[in-house]
């Protein structure tokens, strides 16, 4: 008996390990997704150390939104953590069925981000960040990269899609323009962009289902 | 207009919407059957877009920790008989939805195909109508070959005709369809043919107890003025 019992804790580790490493290839069952989806749950009930983990796997993906729509590193972090607070208020009304706690979050934070973009900025700096947009699609350098593969993924997918839809999600997305703004910036109908901008996605979610 | 509001799920969820529309949208999507699924899939894709990550400063940590100590969490929204039904109804649809979905694509894609006069708003009505959970199918049988269909929605009053090798009428007439019910034949859409197939969508206000088809003087008549050709069994 005292030969078995140090053998188990290592077998259900190794066991644990790879289940873990499987989960992380396939992305969409992993076991983080329900990892998170229960520390929300937590966070519902008041347990501020569930949300501080919480915080802790989604602050950088979260910043990583803001920076990237805001731009300025220090409103991006404010704006950051307004989202954080947003999903303390919200977490009681996290709604597993309507889809994961992380595209909950990057939703709650992509949103917060172009709101905040749209109400404070004027117009001037509005056309000196569309010009930065332009100049730099690439993300912002200089900036720890760390889920390589997961990016380069997400760039395949996009570059799946046709040139002019790949303008339009991309100017949408990651530059925060409504189609409308995006329509005058590249000088086509609305709803040539509105087209774009569905079919874009379509294809992108269809590219990223196919290569997980 | 609600075939509009669905074309917008995809730029809702990039936040690509002006606020009119983004208002228009957010009353729309909760009482939709398609959109709830439609962008819970457009705002996984738009997270998986999320790749940059940035590592914050550790004291924002302390900021936000000590930031929700003074914040109340708003209560869970308590489910009510309505809602249960509601999301009882709503998962049963999204387990159906794909399969209702390509059904429904198919048979746009079929009947649709050769009409040159259909445009995208009328697919997004007809896909949506053919996507009610409350759907009801009747077959219409006849003496040719015409596969005719009638698929009707109590809860919206709403009708669509699907028919494929139906014949041609001469210039000068049209099918009509007749709703029956305890009134007797009230007239209904009126249609041609394009290559033999026609899909319409129609309006209904009382409770049908069968459908039939006859053809009439183009434009339509009060009331049947030719023998039954197709009538539900």
């Amino acid at each position: 008996m005292e030969n078995v019992k140090p053998m188990r804790p290592s077998r259900s580790t190794t066991r644990r390990q790879r289940r873990r490493a499987l989960g992380h290839a396939s992305s969409e069952a992993a076991p983080a997704v329900d990892a998170l989806t229960g520390l929300v749950y937590a966070a519902a009930k008041g347990d501020r150390a569930a949300f501080a983990s919480l915080y802790d796997e989604l602050a950088p993906t979260l910043l990583g939104i803001c920076r990237r729509v805001v731009r300025d590193p220090s409103l991006a972090e404010e704006v950051t953590q307004e989202v954080f607070v947003e999903m303390w208020r919200l977490a009681t009304r996290f709604d597993r069925s309507k889809g994961t706690v992380r595209s909950w979050a990057c939703a709650i934070a992509h949103n917060r981000a172009v709101d905040r973009v749209r109400s404070e900025q004027s117009s001037r700096d509005r056309d000196q960040r569309d010009a930065d947009h332009r100049v730099q699609v690439a993300p912002p350098a200089n900036e720890p990269v760390e889920d390589d593969l997961e990016r380069q993924r997400v760039r395949n997918a996009l570059d799946a899609l046709t040139e002019v839809q790949r303008e339009a999600v991309e100017l949408a997305y990651y530059g925060g323009h409504t189609y409308r703004e995006v329509a005058v910036l590249l000088d086509v109908a609305e709803g040539t962009v509105k087209t774009r901008i569905r079919d874009g996605l379509i294809r992108l979610r269809d590219e990223l289902g196919e290569a997980s | 207009m609600t075939s509009d509001l669905h074309h917008l799920a995809a730029a809702y969820a990039l936040d690509a919407l002006d606020l009119d529309e983004r208002v228009a949208f957010e009353a729309h999507h909760p009482t939709c059957d398609i959109c709830p699924a439609e962008l819970a899939e457009y705002q996984e894709t738009a997270a998986r877009m999320a790749v940059d990550k940035v590592e914050p400063d550790p004291a924002m940590r302390d900021r936000l920790l000590a930031e929700i100590d003074e914040i109340r969490q708003l209560p869970p929204l308590v489910s009510d008989t309505v809602t249960d039904i509601r999301s009882a109804r709503s998962a049963a649809w999204r387990a159906a939805a794909g399969a209702i979905a390509v059904a429904a694509a198919l048979i746009v894609g079929v009947v649709g195909f050769q009409l040159g006069q259909r445009d995208q708003t009328f697919d997004a009505d007809l896909v949506a109508h053919l996507a009610s959970p409350d759907l009801v199918i009747k077959t219409l049988t006849g003496d040719s070959g015409a596969d005719v269909s009638i698929h009707w929605s109590a809860e919206h009053g709403r009708l669509a005709l699907l028919a494929t090798n139906l014949e041609a009428l001469g210039d000068d007439m049209e099918y009509q369809l007749w709703v029956l019910d305890e009134t007797g034949a009230v007239p209904s859409v009126v249609f041609t043919t394009h290559n033999g197939s026609a899909s319409v969508l129609g309006e209904f206000a009382g409770t049908p107890q069968g459908w039939a088809i006859t053809s009439e003087p183009a434009g339509g008549s009060a009331e049947p003025t030719s023998d039954v050709l197709y009538i539900t069994g």
